[in-house]
């Protein structure tokens, strides 16, 4: 009966969640910085990856920015300023025409999305199954679970922002290449920015998806991941 | 905010309650534990099949047994690395078994020093980075963090190695790394998995000497799961599971250790 009492006390001492510190945000960073650096050519890769995606993206992204200003300063005001039958059907015409274009390039935005985000998502669930081992010891230390989703958070936003920016750039390269007209070749922020800000979405959201895989197991199971 | 105090709180409580548990009770309390593991679809395998051990405060308890006898799932169990499918694990008066997550992260970090075959450093972090996580863990500021992790790590015979990442040590020198780890926040037991298994035999013997010396400093319960003789030889108990049953516990006096079979 003693004993039971004891074990009812050593009960009290635990049915709380208890809390460990976590490590602030600067040794955070830190220690993400050291992994991304350590594991120089996978970062390149993963980094690629997603400069790839998110170029592919904002090259058909500023296309269809060029596409709206372009229907926007030209094609359907040219409706209504059209003074005989004739000029106006040609108009129309133009209009439907300009239309088409413009939901095939929606079409093609949609489509790039998706392939980025496949793109992403395979190079991201790579990078961190690599890892299990890593997180099943930053378990056994006693890491909480919200640390180590941080951590790999953290490191996945700087791939993210590292690989949009230079995604950013090279699409909207690809796309003053390939424009003839000095009129598309306008540098449009919103498409940019767009752009940008789901590259690095699009990447956090293609790693939650393992970080949480990883943190549900149990130190032991995540070991033998790899294995 | 509620919820730091509270995690407060539970490290407070986890590190004050050696304090209240007396010194005749044993440390590690395993009580009739069955662990099943499922293979494939329908095949479940028992690694341990209702077996009970305790082990009393300050010893040095090593695990024999043939591999696939379950003796790695026992030491994963006391560690708190692993749930049993049924039975009851305690640890310094702690019952393992309804910790929650973060709860059981908290008794891993301040309770068990983990030392293991492969090592197990953060390849990214250097030798005192990686001594220090865990002082962090348990809520020292990094300057204290890293002040202790240097005195473990000369204490270790690694005081100029500090700044060298894993891919730049030895496998002896890793693992001195993972014994200074293991003693970060003076855990109650040391949990060392083949420790010596990876290394040649006079590295080996180093290692088991560190270990053995240490102990007697810091005055902790060592269990270890090992087939190294020497090991063994400077082992209090010595503990042989078979098939997930544990066949005999005896004092190692009791033994005759000879090449090959006990």
């Amino acid at each position: 009966m003693a004993e039971e009492e004891r074990d009812n006390k050593g009960l009290s001492v635990s049915p709380v969640a208890g809390r460990l510190k976590t490590p602030g945000f600067g040794k955070t960073l830190q220690y993400a910085f050291q992994s991304l650096r350590l594991r120089f050519g996978r970062t390149v890769i993963a980094t690629a990856c997603i400069a790839g995606g998110v170029a592919f993206l904002a090259y058909n992204a500023f296309a269809l920015g060029e596409g709206r200003i372009v229907s926007l300063a030209g094609v359907p005001a040219a409706g209504f300023e059209a003074d005989d039958d004739v000029d106006f059907f040609i108009g129309l015409e133009e209009f439907t025409a300009e239309r088409n274009v413009w939901q095939r390039r929606m079409v093609s935005v949609v489509l790039s999305l998706l392939v980025a985000f496949v793109g992403i998502a395979n190079s991201m669930l790579m990078a961190i199954k690599e890892r299990y081992r890593e997180i099943a010891t930053l378990k056994c230390l006693g890491a909480a679970n919200r640390y180590i989703r941080r951590l790999f958070l953290m490191e996945a936003s700087l791939q993210g922002l590292a690989g949009s920016v230079l995604g950013v750039g090279s699409g909207w390269g690809l796309h003053v290449v390939t424009r003839l007209e000095p009129a598309a070749k306008a540098w449009t922020w919103p498409v940019a920015g767009v752009s940008l800000a789901l590259g690095i979405v699009l990447t956090l959201a293609a790693a939650i998806w393992p970080i949480r895989q990883a943190l549900i197991l149990m130190p032991i199971e995540a070991f033998r991941v790899e294995e | 905010m509620t919820t730091r105090d509270e995690g407060e709180l539970i490290v407070i409580l986890l590190m004050q309650k050696p304090l209240s548990t007396p010194a005749s009770e044993p440390i590690i309390d395993v009580r009739n534990v069955t662990r099943e593991y499922t293979m494939g679809r329908k095949q479940t395998i028992r690694a341990l099949d209702g077996l009970s051990l305790s082990v009393p405060r300050g010893t040095f308890l090593s695990i024999l047994g043939p591999s696939g006898s379950g003796k790695s799932t026992l030491f994963n169990l006391i560690g708190g690395l692993d749930r049993p499918t049924s039975g009851e694990v305690l640890v310094d008066g702690i019952r393992l078994t309804t910790l929650s997550p973060d709860a059981l992260a908290a008794f891993r970090c301040l309770k068990i020093g983990y030392i293991f075959q492969t090592y197990n450093l953060i390849p990214a972090m250097t030798a005192l980075q990686n001594v220090a996580v865990p002082m962090t863990f348990a809520g020292l500021s990094d300057e204290e963090a890293e002040a202790r992790a240097a005195v473990l790590l000369e204490l270790v015979g690694l005081g100029r190695h500090l700044w060298h990442t894993p891919d730049r040590l030895s496998g002896g020198q890793q693992q001195r790394v993972a014994i200074a780890r293991a003693l970060a926040n003076r855990p109650a037991i040391l949990l060392a998995d083949e420790p010596t298994g990876n290394l040649d035999k006079r590295t080996g013997e180093e290692i088991i000497e560190l270990l053995r010396s240490l102990r007697v400093k810091e005055g902790m319960t060592l269990v270890c799961a090992t087939h190294d003789l020497k090991m063994i030889s400077y082992s209090d108990w010595v503990a042989w599971i078979r098939d997930g049953r544990l066949e005999k516990l005896c004092p190692r006096s009791e033994l005759t250790v000879e090449e090959g079979h006990l």
